[in-house]
């Protein structure tokens, strides 16, 4: 009989440690085998034309243990997916981009991907000795619980945030091995924070506003437990720079303004 | 007249009794009759455009080896299955003339000629690409390149496969200390990220009165190349020249029938080093060898 495999059928560990609170889970690959077309082709033959990549991305709720923003850094990790009786496991996995959002009525989540440059598959060539289960209380955070400081908004009502960090990367390869003699973690991160507010006094910059009036804000974002003082996560950004504002209005809702704050990270 | 596709018109070479069908990613033919405008005192415009030299005509393609081609004993005892690496490694080794040309073949034209540059280009994990010009010039009655394009009917095969026998990357490698990869003072050995080489041949073609083309060619000299991009950068370029050392053995997919690319001698020419914002610090070094 066909059977299937469901939520509970499936698990994500990264360096021996299950992820919590998964909502969605995406790995992959494409193969870099490519046909051989030449003059006169009489027959189809392939050949790797470039080294073996993988990419994972994963979605979660914001729970107490936020695992992947560590790996912002120059660390890469390992880690499988078990689903049923199956076990994929892949190492030398570098993030390349981290995200949270939130926005009223929403639960506030995290999304990371990450390019795989060692081994990715089933097979026996990694070995985490104890896993550990994931947690039965996740400390989820809720939208009512999300503390904003963002200078001038007593009175504009903040309806969501995103952010965004990418975290590229570049693989020095030899020419003639598959996996990378080193990967240099780029400089600087680029961060990318999108707010969303229902506006009141809001005023909107004159579009010369650069370079007189550049405009650089503080940016923290304080997430609680929800329903709760009891802080699980503390996003806190300095000289974010302003970079568009947009205003948007229809007849059954209320003037909304989006802006976006940029920022630049230099790795140590 | 129908257009002719690419996979109609394949590429044959042929030297002595050795043929070989390359894995040819593009061909180029180029014919030139050497005319010049004359000019008489009494008339006003040109008289007439009249030869001046001989004609000529030039082939460049590039390729993807195959190592298992067909091999003489000659070759196969030097462990090497490219005629036009073998014909390479011949004329640098004896620095004598081709004692016959390379016959080429493709799409119904055919002429003879003589290798005149050839570039071999390893990248990360990927088919090796070489490049080559031969320079047709015609002997006796037989002009540089005859016959016209036609579309070649070619048996198919309908089975994909791995291109096991072609020169990759993948298991290419240059001989136990015979590496140009720069070693720092701190003993680190540089990674290196892509190989170039290339080596050109100069030929004196002898003409004689009453002839059109050429009666025989004086081999003069080569030149021997390779560009190699690393991580790591030497600083301090020696005013007399820094020897080097490059011995490359090409390898198929199965790690198997090497093709050999040793320069002699080889001396540090040119470095360079650059960085631009967001990147990371790229470095060249550039070796010859003359023959």
């Amino acid at each position: 009989m066909l059977s299937r495999i469901r939520r509970e059928g499936q698990k994500l560990a990264v360096n021996g440690t299950g992820i919590n609170a998964v909502q969605s889970l995406s790995f992959g690959y494409e193969s870099t085998a490519q046909p051989i077309t030449t003059l006169g082709l009489n027959k189809v033959v392939y050949a790797p034309g470039a080294p073996q990549t993988a990419s994972i991305q994963a979605n979660s709720l914001m729970v107490y243990d936020d695992f992947f923003i560590q790996f912002t850094g120059e660390l890469p990790f390992s880690g499988q997916v078990d689903y049923k009786d199956q076990n994929v496991k892949f190492t030398e996995a570098y993030l390349t981009s981290y995200s949270s959002s939130c926005s009223i009525g929403e639960i506030p989540s995290l999304g990371m991907g990450a390019d795989i440059y060692g081994e990715m598959g089933t097979g026996d060539y990694l070995n985490f000795e104890t896993i550990t289960p994931h947690d039965t209380e996740l400390k989820i955070a809720g939208y009512n619980s999300i503390n904003i400081n963002l200078d001038e908004f007593n009175t504009n009502r903040v309806n969501s945030y995103s952010l965004d960090i990418q975290t590229p990367r570049t693989a020095v390869y030899a020419f003639n091995d598959k996996t990378p003699s080193e990967v240099v973690s780029e400089s600087p991160l680029d961060i990318t924070m999108q707010f969303s507010i229902d506006a009141d006094d809001y005023k909107i910059k004159n579009i010369r506003f650069v370079p007189e009036e550049t405009s650089f804000r503080n940016v923290s974002i304080s997430i609680n437990k929800n329903n709760s003082t009891e802080n699980i996560k503390t996003f806190s950004f300095r000289n974010m720079l302003l970079v568009s504002e947009q205003y948007q209005s229809d007849m059954n809702g209320n003037v909304q303004i989006s802006f976006v704050l940029k920022g630049t990270v230099l790795r140590v | 007249m129908a257009s002719i596709r690419y996979d109609q018109i394949p590429l044959t070479i042929q030297y002595g009794s050795r043929t070989e069908k390359i894995l040819a990613y593009d061909c180029s033919l180029s014919e030139t009759a050497d005319l010049q405008p004359v000019y008489s005192i009494g008339k006003k415009g040109v008289a007439e455009q009249t030869p001046q030299g001989a004609r000529t005509a030039s082939v460049s393609f590039s390729y993807t080896p195959v190592l298992t081609g067909i091999t003489n004993e000659k070759f196969k005892s030097k462990g090497d299955y490219n005629i036009i690496n073998g014909v390479a490694d011949e004329l640098k080794t004896t620095k004598a003339s081709q004692s016959f040309g390379v016959s080429l073949m493709f799409g119904g034209i055919s002429g003879e000629g003589l290798l005149t540059s050839y570039s071999v280009s390893l990248e990360p994990y990927a088919p090796v690409q070489c490049s080559v010009n031969f320079e047709l010039f015609g002997s006796g009655e037989n002009i540089p390149a005859s016959g016209e394009l036609k579309a070649q009917s070619l048996f198919r095969s309908p089975a994909s496969d791995l291109a096991s026998k072609v020169g990759h990357s993948a298991y290419s490698s240059f001989m136990t200390a015979q590496s140009p990869a720069t070693i720092t003072s701190s003993d680190e050995t540089g990674i290196l990220k892509s190989v170039n080489y290339s080596i050109n041949f100069n030929y004196e073609p002898v003409y004689k009165l009453g002839q059109e083309f050429p009666s025989t060619f004086l081999y003069h000299s080569a030149t021997e190349e390779a560009r190699l991009m690393e991580n790591v950068y030497e600083t301090g370029i020696a005013f007399t020249g820094k020897s080097e050392k490059f011995h490359l053995d090409v390898k198929s997919i199965d790690n198997n029938n090497t093709i050999s690319v040793n320069m002699e001698n080889p001396v540090l020419m040119s470095t360079q080093l650059r960085v631009s914002s967001n990147g990371v610090a790229e470095t060249e070094k550039t070796i010859r060898s003359f023959y």
